[in-house]
């Protein structure tokens, strides 16, 4: 049974499916704003497997074992991610503190992203490696303080089934720490402002800078699935899952909500430089997280 | 190998080389990225690295100093890589045709798959030159 929740549902398949037509979403959606047409739906199933048939080169002066698994670290760390997070969506399944497995799984792909950039001796890569370690330590702090609030809404539950009966989004505090949390998602997926470690335009690719074929393909494949469930995560963290076909609908419209609010929010915003991002997440954000979750503790 | 060209032909990520052009066919290559002429609807970007690229498109009548970096930028890509020479440049050398620093034409340094020649070619003729050579890829 593990096998076919991890491989079919709601793991690997169904959660790269729907992540792809998430990016795909992504994709059009910033072509619109561009007034282009954008690329058809199946643009990035069409790339990946492309990319499954270019030589994989794996560079002379590089750790090659290290290049060569870190993609696999994210790649595993991310489909557990979705794992667990859709089989307490879907499935219901309890496990206990996959709250807590789900934050750690999600620092695992930034530190697998690091691994790989700097194993791949490009300097390119390693100025990508080294903001996204920056990334990391700023964006996760407030992270955690985002995900508490529900915790400390639903009485200091630690399993994510436990959170879904009350939404926290119905308070003040709820919703503040909503929008803090889109800001750390946003920086999760690396979509502008917080591009830093991709930053095509600046560092050619940054991070992927020396992937190519099938190794590349994976990175694509993380990528594809966080536009999933990096967004399903907060969502259903604010919003609960609702029972019956109707809550179905809702829970769908709140989670391409969440989607479309990060799509605008990256096309409407340029890139900032590094020290501003970290001035940004640790000196306003975080005082504010701290401030949203100590009003969450006393009931607001 | 036809099911994969099929896939190939949807997605092809472009390289661009610039190698001692006059700036033109480089300015009409951005062109191609604008709102107007859109090539992400094609499946085709212009991505960063080497590494991830399917075409490489080369401007320029190949300058001395470049044309070992174009022999190295060919090499270092993964293969199957299509080349794909901008302008009258890369074939016939157009205005730097008696420069003493030319060590054009590009087909004496590496294997050319597509010509657009134009001095320069107009956005419209580029995509109808990479629209020839997804359909030479059948
Ligand atoms: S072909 Fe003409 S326009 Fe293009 S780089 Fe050469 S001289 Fe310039």
């Amino acid at each position: 049974m593990i096998a076919v929740y991890t491989l079919l549902f709601p793991g690997l398949v169904f959660s790269l499916f729907c992540g792809m037509i998430a990016w795909w979403i992504e994709r059009k959606l910033s072509a619109l704003f561009q007034h282009r047409v954008g690329p058809p739906w199946y643009q990035n199933f069409v790339d990946f497997f492309k990319l499954m048939g270019k030589e994989s080169i794996v560079p002379e002066d590089s750790a090659s074992l290290m290049y060569t698994i870190a993609p696999m670290i994210a790649f595993a760390s991310i489909v557990s991610f979705a794992t667990v997070l859709g089989g307490a969506v879907f499935l219901k399944t309890e496990i206990a503190g996959d709250l807590i497995l789900l934050l750690y799984l999600s620092s695992l792909i930034s530190t697998a992203i690091f691994l790989g950039a700097s194993a791949s001796a490009n300097v390119y890569a390693a100025i990508g490696a080294s903001r996204e370690l920056k990334m990391l330590l700023s964006d996760e702090l407030v992270f955690i303080m985002v995900v508490l609030v529900p915790v400390a809404k639903s009485g200091f539950s630690f399993r994510l089934g436990g959170l879904f009966d009350n939404p926290a989004i119905a308070s003040f505090s709820g919703i503040v720490a909503y929008i803090l949390g889109l800001l750390c998602i946003q920086a999760k997926l690396a979509l502008q402002p917080f591009d830093l470690p991709e930053a095509e335009t600046e560092i050619a690719g940054g991070v992927e800078i020396e992937y190519s074929g099938v190794l590349l393909g994976i990175w694509k494949l993380t990528k594809g699935m966080e536009f999933f469930v990096y967004p399903l995560f907060l969502s259903v963290l604010f919003f609960g899952v609702k029972k019956g076909f109707s809550g179905l609908l809702l829970n769908v419209l709140f989670y391409f909500l969440t989607l479309i609010l990060l799509i605008v929010m990256k096309n409407v915003n340029p890139r900032v430089t590094i020290e501003k991002m970290l001035n940004f997440f640790w000196k306003i954000l975080s005082p504010l997280a701290l401030i949203v979750l100590i009003i969450a503790l006393f009931g607001g | 190998m036809g099911i994969y060209n099929r896939i190939l032909k949807k997605s092809l990520w472009v390289f661009h080389v610039s190698a001692s052009p006059c700036n033109n066919c480089d300015i009409e290559i951005l062109d191609l990225l604008t709102p107007g002429y859109d090539l992400e609807r094609f499946g085709i970007k212009l991505v960063g690295s080497i590494r991830h690229a399917d075409v490489l498109l080369i401007t320029g009548m190949g300058g001395c100093k470049i044309s070992e970096r174009v022999i190295r930028l060919y090499n270092q890509a993964p293969k199957p890589i299509f080349v794909v020479a901008v302008g009258t440049c890369p074939i016939g050398g157009a205005t730097f045709k008696d420069s003493y620093s030319r060590c054009g034409p590009l087909d004496k340094l590496i294997p050319v798959d597509l010509y657009i020649p134009g001095c320069p070619p107009k956005p419209e003729t580029m995509i109808e030159g990479l629209l020839r050579l997804l359909g030479r890829l059948d």
